[in-house]
C-alpha cells in the first residue's frame, strides 16, 4: 500500500469482549479509529490490554461484540487486514543467532521489500554500525530498536505495539514516541497497549 | 502462489543459517544416527547374517529416532521469541511458513541422513552389493518421518509441552511408515527390487501424510497462538 492510502483506512469496534479460557477478560470496548490517529489502551498489569491487542489483530477470537477493517469504507476481509497490520509482540520476532543484518533480511523475503531498504530504517532507528553484531549481544534497547526496524520495513498502515516502551530508558522513549508520531503524519493508524504514558497526541482509551 | 514460495524459501533459508551457525546443533541428528547404528552393529555381534537381518530396521529406527531428536522442538523457539505470533497476525496464511519449516527439517536433519544410509550397510556385512539401491526407500521414509515429526512439534507446540510428548505423538503415524519402509528396503537390498508393492505403499503414505500434515500444523499452532 503507498504512503497516500494510509489514511484511508478505519477501523469499527463495537462492544467488543474477549474471553480466554472460559473467563470474560475485556468486554464492552467500542471505538472507531481512523488512519493518522493513536490511540493509547492504558490498564495496570493483567487488566486485559494484550488480550484487546489480540482481538483486534486477527489473533484472538471475539466473544462478543464486531470488528471490522475498512479502506475508504469498503470493508476489507480478514485477508486483506492482516496485510495491512505491522506487529510488535512482547518478544520482538527477532532471532538472537542471527546478526541484526540477517534478521532484517528474513523479514525483508516475508515482507517482499528490496534488501536496500535495510540500510535506511537501520539508520532512522538510530542502530547503524551494529549491523553486523549477534542479535544476543544487543541491549534491549536496541533490540526494541531492531523490532522497530523490521515494522519501519514492513511499511504498513496499521501499527499495533504491545508495551513498546517496557524496559526502554528515556532517549528510547523519545525516539519510539516519535517514531509513532510520524507513522501517524504519514496517514497511519497505531494502537499502543502501554501501562505508562507516552508523549504523543493520542485518544485514550483505559480498560480494567 | 509467488508470495508464499517467497515466504517458504525465507523460513527454509533463515534455518539452516541458524543450524548452521549454533555451533554444530545441526549435527545432533546425525552424531546420534551414528553412534545408534554402531552401537546396534556391535549389539547383534559378528554374525553376519544376523547382521544382515538388522541392517534395515536399523537404519528405519536410527533415521527415525534421529529425525524426531533434531525436529521435536522445532516451533519452540519461533513461539518463543514471538516470531510466530507476528506471522500469525501479520499474514493470511501460515501454511506457507509450515512448509518453509519442513523444507528446513529436510535439509538440515534428512539431508545428512539419507547420505549416511549406504553406508551403513557396509557396516552390516553388506560389502557386496550395490548399497545405493536403498537410497529411494530410505529417502521416501526420511520424508514422511519429518512430516510426521512436523505434526507431532506443531501438536506440542501448541499445547505448550516444549517437544516432551513428539515421540508419542508421531508414534501413530511413524509406526506404518516403519513397517512398510523396512520391507521396502529389505526388497531393495535382497532382490533389488526398487518398485515394490511395499514402496508403493511407502510412497502412498508419504503422499497422504504430504496432504494432511501442512493443514493440520497451521490448524494447531493457531490455537497454540490464542
Amino acid at each position: 500500500m503507498k504512503r497516500s492510502e494510509f489514511e484511508k483506512i478505519n477501523l469499527q469496534c463495537s462492544e467488543v469482549a474477549c474471553a480466554r479460557g472460559g473467563v470474560l477478560v475485556v468486554g464492552g470496548v467500542s471505538f472507531e479509529l481512523s488512519g493518522g490517529e493513536a490511540l493509547l489502551i492504558y490498564g495496570a498489569n493483567g487488566a486485559g490490554k494484550s488480550s484487546l491487542l489480540g482481538a483486534i489483530s486477527g489473533r484472538l477470537p471475539l466473544s462478543q461484540g464486531e470488528l471490522n477493517w475498512y479502506h475508504e469504507n469498503e470493508a476489507l476481509t480478514q485477508r486483506q487486514a492482516a496485510l495491512g497490520v505491522a506487529m510488535l509482540a512482547h518478544d520482538g520476532a527477532t532471532k538472537p543467532g542471527l546478526t541484526v543484518s540477517e534478521n532484517l533480511r528474513f523479514w525483508c523475503s516475508i515482507y517482499d521489500k528490496p534488501k536496500g531498504d535495510i540500510a535506511s530504517v537501520v539508520k532512522e532507528v538510530k542502530i547503524s554500525g551494529l549491523e553486523h553484531r549477534r542479535t544476543a549481544t544487543l541491549s534491549a534497547g536496541q533490540k526494541r530498536r531492531l523490532s522497530f526496524a523490521r515494522i519501519l520495513l514492513a511499511n504498513r498502515p496499521v501499527w499495533l505495539l504491545d508495551e513498546p516502551t517496557a524496559s526502554i530508558d528515556d532517549a528510547g522513549k523519545a525516539d519510539i514516541s516519535a517514531m509513532i508520531e510520524s507513522h501517524s503524519a504519514r496517514g497511519g493508524l497505531a494502537i499502543i497497549a502501554t501501562h505508562e504514558a507516552l508523549d504523543i497526541s493520542h485518544r485514550s482509551l483505559r480498560i480494567g | 502462489m509467488g508470495g508464499a514460495f517467497r515466504i517458504m524459501r525465507a523460513v527454509a533459508y533463515r534455518d539452516v543459517l541458524l543450524a548452521l551457525k549454533s555451533g554444530g546443533g545441526w549435527l545432533q541428528g546425525i552424531v546420534f544416527y551414528a553412534v545408534f547404528v554402531a552401537f546396534m552393529a556391535f549389539a547383534f555381534g559378528p554374525d553376519g547374517n544376523a547382521l544382515r537381518t538388522a541392517a534395515a530396521p536399523t537404519i528405519w529406527l536410527a533415521t527415525l529416532f534421529a529425525i524426531q531428536l533434531a525436529a521435536s522442538e522445532m516451533f519452540v523457539s519461533d513461539l518463543d521469541d514471538g516470531t510466530l505470533q507476528t506471522l500469525g497476525v501479520e499474514q493470511p496464511s501460515l501454511l506457507a511458513y509450515v512448509i518453509g519449516k519442513l523444507i528446513g527439517v529436510l535439509i538440515i536433519v534428512g539431508g545428512p541422513l539419507i547420505v549416511a544410509a549406504p553406508i551403513v550397510l557396509v557396516m552390516f556385512a553388506y560389502g557386496g552389493v550395490n548399497v545405493a539401491i536403498i537410497l529411494p526407500s530410505v529417502a521416501l521414509g526420511a520424508v514422511a518421518l519429518s512430516l510426521a515429526a512436523v505434526i507431532a512439534s506443531a501438536i506440542n507446540g501448541a499445547l505448550q509441552g516444549g517437544g516432551r510428548f513428539t515421540a508419542i505423538l508421531a508414534a501413530p503415524l511413524s509406526i506404518p511408515v516403519l513397517i512398510f519402509g523396512i520391507d521396502a528396503t529389505n526388497l531393495a537390498i535382497e532382490s533389488s527390487q526398487i518398485w515394490s508393492v511395499e514402496m508403493q505403499f511407502l510412497t502412498a503414505l508419504t503422499l497422504f501424510l504430504t496432504a494432511i500434515v501442512p493443514g493440520f500444523s497451521v490448524l494447531a499452532l493457531r490455537l497454540g497462538l490464542e
